[in-house]
């Protein structure tokens, strides 16, 4: 039994990586396949649905193996260190994007979960040499991995909006809106519970909830563009043109918080500075 | 017309900041922060319950109104951001518009927590999507702004073995703890690097042992909490103090409700996605 778990190491976790990545496209491509037309219960409909879901089922359960198998030969649990949080980012990506398949039907989402997943996938296999990242002890809380991922999670989304808004501008389709809008709902669902377990965790770490950090400030600054686009949108207010050019915006002010922050000569004396 | 006063009293506030330097937050510490609340609270559901035709609570339910709170909102946070000076959420024209912000959300929230008739008669059922996002944000946004003036935050540096008082506050003036704080043992562990990965201090408060770590602050009674924030980092283990914080913030408990409200809220719009919208695009 030692034996088996000691080969859960980095070095196998190649065949792992390209193993899940090719079953989740797998199931992208077959998602994509079940057209919205046709009838749900068509034999068709359904088979093409069943073989996505079980497609990305199986994507799961290799990375889940992995993280299992790895935990175990490390004897603690794999969130140290940065390649280890890729891992879990990768995880999550994929099941977040098979449970909003199976909960919605959106056939995009499956490609855009392979896609999220294979980057982090990608760096964890080409870019061995920074697993041994160390982890400062302001960052060794319960609350790193939910924090990170929840944000991860909701930039993908905030990230499909944004596509969504650029074609909005040059297309007439007409259900661009309204799908922005379901992207948008789902992806402030996440922004808000990032920014609120970040408020939850800064009282633990620092002392406050809130000390108008530059990354808090423009994480308050992403946030509140997106409700201003809810807003404006449920009151019914606004071109279709400002409202995709406000989407623009909001992202903008994402990429800002995420990294943009690290650049931005006002934020040089940022306490999140262990993600420069 | 409603724009033009709530420009005027934005105006205002610059003015009264132009003359008289930054809002004077430690004036409202306790008890005047909860009467000037109360006071607040009362003035709006008065005026909720019996001149709801007025200019002043029609403009606050308006569109217009909410949309103004969330772009100002939105600005006042580009500014801070982009030009990194925080101490803009203590000027007058911050604090007017918090108020403002408070107001329009409080009026929203008495109108919108139940489905209403045309009449607008109490009918229907509790919008619970609705009444857990908003009352949410006012509970954790009151919280900070009300409670401002009761939160207080001191540093100081405990020695081995010597027990110590006396603190300093972030604008470098004094504070004495009502007990002493005292350092016993200090541990760090570091990566092969060299890079710290965990340190704890075993410390004496207040007669009492206590470990501290980073993420694992002491709790001294209500609203009180103590934290390891630092040491010596030259010395490492050796070093012979850390610098401790104790931070006082009684209304940290309304902050969590508040904080737990937006939680649930954010599931529901997650769970429920937008409203359906018929005529519109598609």
């Amino acid at each position: 039994m030692g034996r088996m778990t000691d080969m859960f190491t980095w070095d196998i976790f190649i065949w792992f990586g390209i193993l899940s990545v090719v079953l989740s496209a797998a199931g992208a491509v077959a998602s994509m396949c079940a057209k919205d037309h046709w009838s749900q219960s068509s034999l068709k409909y359904r088979y093409r649905r069943r073989t996505a879901i079980s497609f990305a089922l199986a994507s799961v359960a290799v990375l889940a193996s992995f993280i299992i198998g790895l935990w175990i030969s490390l004897g603690r649990p794999p969130l140290r260190t940065m390649g280890e949080t890729r891992l879990w980012y990768s995880f999550f990506a994929l099941v977040a994007g098979l449970f909003t398949y199976v909960r919605w039907r959106y056939r995009w989402i499956l490609s855009f979960s392979t896609v999220l997943a294979t980057v982090f996938i990608m760096i964890n296999i080409f870019r061995p040499e920074i697993h041994d990242q160390t982890l400062m002890p302001a960052l060794q809380s319960p609350w790193f991995i939910p924090h990170v991922t929840v944000y991860m999670f909701s930039y993908s989304f905030l990230g499909c909006a944004f596509l969504l808004a650029l074609a909005g501008l040059f297309t007439s389709k007409n259900n661009v809106m309204s799908a922005a809008d379901t992207l948008v709902y789902i992806g402030m669902a996440f922004l808000t519970f990032g920014m609120l377990s970040g408020a939850l965790w800064a009282k633990e770490a620092w002392g406050h909830y809130w000390s108008w950090d530059p990354k808090e400030t423009w994480a308050l600054v992403t946030w509140l563009s997106y409700m201003l686009y809810i807003h404006l949108r449920l009151f019914g207010r606004g071109s279709r043109k400002a409202l995709c050019l406000l989407l623009i915006f909001c992202f903008i002010c994402l990429q800002m918080c995420w990294w943009g922050v690290n650049y931005l000569p006002a934020a040089q004396d940022s306490i999140h500075v262990y993600n420069r | 017309m409603p724009y033009i006063v709530l420009l005027i009293y934005l105006a205002i506030a610059l003015a009264l900041q132009l003359l008289a330097g930054d809002f004077p937050v430690a004036f409202f510490s306790f008890p005047l922060n909860i009467i000037a609340l109360l006071l607040w609270l009362g003035v709006m559901i008065w005026l909720w319950k019996t001149r709801r035709k007025s200019l002043f609570v029609s403009f606050m339910l308006s569109k217009g109104a909410t949309v103004c709170a969330v772009s100002l909102f939105l600005i006042f946070c580009l500014v801070i951001g982009l030009t990194g000076i925080r101490s803009i959420v203590g000027t007058w024209i911050f604090v007017a518009f918090m108020l403002y912000f408070q107001t329009v959300l409080l009026f929203v929230i008495m109108r919108g927590w139940r489905a209403q008739t045309a009449t607008g008669a109490h009918l229907g059922e509790i919008r619970w999507r609705f009444l857990l996002n908003h009352a949410g944000i006012l509970i954790a946004v009151s919280s900070a702004f009300w409670g401002a003036p009761d939160s207080d935050t001191v540093r100081l540096q405990a020695f081995r073995d010597m027990p110590v008082r006396e603190a300093i506050r972030m604008d470098g003036t004094g504070a004495w703890l009502p007990y002493e704080i005292e350092l016993k043992d200090f541990k760090v562990e570091t990566y092969e690097n060299g890079v710290p990965a965990m340190y704890e201090a075993d410390m004496l408060i207040d007669g009492e042992p206590v470990t501290l770590k980073v993420n694992h602050p002491y709790s001294k009674g209500f609203g009180k909490n103590i934290y390891l924030t630092g040491y010596d980092a030259y010395a490492g283990e050796d070093s012979e103090y850390c610098v401790i914080q104790v931070v006082t913030d009684p209304w940290k408990y309304a902050a969590v409700a508040g904080i737990v409200l937006m939680l649930a809220g954010a599931m529901l719009l997650f769970a429920a996605g937008p409203k359906k919208r018929y005529g519109e695009d598609d």
